[in-house]
């Protein structure tokens, strides 16, 4: 199946994917990425929405397009504008595996968890610092007045940044998935590279832990007349510990215990439930 | 305008800028909450000028509000088109209706968390239709499924406010034992250890798990930004890259 298609391919110079798909996708993405919003994967199902038409005409086996699907599920989180740029690049080397190129799942997986985090970076600091306090403090100025302009120059100043921008960061994503992959064939160190995208992909996601797993203990206690305040001993051993440990304890169950995710979901419902009104957590 | 069908379009405005609008027009419409917000009501109300006024004053308090990780102190949506609509129906002063709008949105703080903490199960319904290879049904769930619980949280409080006037939102308030307000905030901080924990089992691999622990600490005891890990993962990645093609050279 994927050797026809690679011949056809090579015969035509064409790609899979045409312009339109492309677009759809883009839009899918700046329409829709974050409109199941959520703790647990963020934007997970927002990219995989918006990848979705491109997987099912990628791969018309069944298995396969499932696979592809459940992997594009997992947690993601960037921004909005500049994040389109990992879209973009994803599609692009998913049309390559599609084509029977030797890009593997693990670099296309690692390649999204290396950039999530930095392009939410730049991404938040340029949308959120400078772009939006520029124009917001030109618009309020003339809202005060009355001036009507005032929300009107916000409105069409931002929904034209948010579309120029991810447009371009999508596509010139795309462009430079197409060519990461080229070099990859070329170079004999692929099991190399992918272990280098698994380092920096481990050590953002460590990061990401640290900062959006969020557990505060509030149990306190009088010992020998002096309060002693559970949380500033445990900061004083380490901090995030207990973020710390509540993930060790959903990898726990994961991987020793092979629970489903919906059984940890419920889990942690109760147990957040359960110490807050045990005093615990606060 | 009829007071019902007013507060019914208030309390849909509010739904849709908070959850269901397309993304592009957020940024707008949402960070931008009490300016659109008071043009909205201007026009809604029949008072563009005084909308403008309390809008521009409400938005100056949050001026310097930044979603970092997608979190902001408040609820953009409803301070800036509840909070708004609400000055506006009991004619307050612009400086009133702030603090109207800013309690309002530090309590809609918990529709935000309600619908970040339950919209978990629209993902995981979204999971078996992903595994069954149905990408229609993967849309549909992003696209609908995940409206159930916003437009609960969102519209319902949203019109009761708008109907019987922002006391009855803190008499609902009044009901909620303070501890179910707290445990939702609680569970909220629990559940990124699922989403995470999820992704970290699928790039598995013993050999590169010390890196993880370096990045969790360097933010737990550091408070680096996640550039600066990022930028330092790659160049070890870099140093590890030469070092394994070494090996392969030599042997």
């Amino acid at each position: 199946m994927t050797e026809e298609k690679t011949m056809v391919t090579a015969e035509n110079g064409n790609r899979i994917l045409k312009r339109r798909d492309l677009i759809r996708t883009w839009l899918r993405w700046i329409c829709w990425a974050q409109r199941c919003y959520n703790y647990e994967r963020l934007m997970g199902l927002g990219f995989c929405q918006a990848i979705s038409a491109v997987i099912e005409k990628l791969f018309p086996d069944k298995e396969e397009r499932a696979a592809a699907l459940s992997r594009h599920m997992r947690f993601f989180n960037t921004e909005n504008n500049w994040g389109a740029m990992i879209l973009g690049a994803t599609v692009a080397l998913e049309e390559e595996r599609a084509m029977g190129h030797s890009v593997t799942t693990d670099v296309i997986d690692s390649m999204k968890n290396a950039l999530m985090g930095p392009l939410a970076g730049i991404g938040d600091s340029i949308t959120q610092s400078i772009v939006k306090v520029i124009l917001l403090g030109v618009s309020i100025e003339l809202a005060v007045q009355g001036n009507v302009l005032g929300p009107v120059l916000y409105l069409a100043g931002f929904t034209v940044y948010a579309l120029a921008v991810s447009y371009i960061t999508f596509f010139s994503g795309y462009r430079m998935g197409r060519g990461a992959a080229t070099k990859l064939l070329a170079s004999s160190s692929t099991k190399s590279l992918t272990d280098a995208l698994k380092i920096v992909s481990m050590i953002v996601i460590g990061a990401l832990a640290a900062g959006n797993i969020k557990v505060n203990t509030i149990a306190a206690g009088t010992f020998g007349g002096s309060e002693v305040v559970l949380q500033n001993v445990l900061d004083s051993i380490c901090p995030k510990l207990l973020p710390l440990g509540v993930l060790a304890l959903v990898i726990y169950l994961l991987k020793n215990k092979r629970k489903s995710s919906v059984f940890i979901l419920i889990t942690l419902f109760v147990i957040g439930f359960a110490l807050t009104f045990l005093n615990f957590l606060g | 305008m009829n007071h019902v069908v007013l507060a019914l379009v208030i309390a849909f405005i509010t739904w849709y800028v908070a959850t269901a609008m397309p993304m592009f027009l957020r940024w707008s419409c949402y960070l931008g909450g009490p300016l659109v917000g008071g043009f909205v009501c201007g026009i809604l109300f029949g008072d563009i000028t005084y909308g403008l006024e309390v809008g521009a004053t409400i938005q100056l308090a949050y001026l310097g509000a930044i979603a970092v990780g997608g979190t902001l102190p408040s609820e953009l949506a409803i301070a800036g088109y509840l909070g708004t609509a609400l000055t506006m129906s009991a004619g307050l002063s612009a400086e009133a209706g702030l603090t109207v709008a800013v309690a309002l949105g530090s309590l809609g703080l918990l529709c935000r968390n309600a619908y970040m903490t339950l919209n978990s199960i629209v993902v995981h319904k979204a999971d078996q239709y992903a595994a069954e290879g149905n990408a229609r049904m993967v849309r549909l769930m992003n696209q609908y499924g995940s409206q159930v619980v916003p437009f609960l949280c969102y519209f319902i409080p949203g019109f009761l406010a708008m109907y019987f006037g922002s006391q009855a939102i803190e008499s609902l308030m009044a009901v909620i034992p303070a501890k179910v307000i707290t445990a939702l905030g609680v569970t909220g901080g629990l559940i990124p250890a699922l989403g995470i924990g999820l992704l970290l089992t699928y790039v598995w691999d013993k050999r590169f798990l010390p890196y993880a622990f370096i990045g969790f600490f360097l933010v737990a005891y550091l408070n680096l930004s996640i550039m600066f890990i990022a930028i330092l993962g790659a160049c070890i990645a870099v140093l590890y890259m030469f070092a394994a093609d070494r090996r392969e050279d030599s042997k």
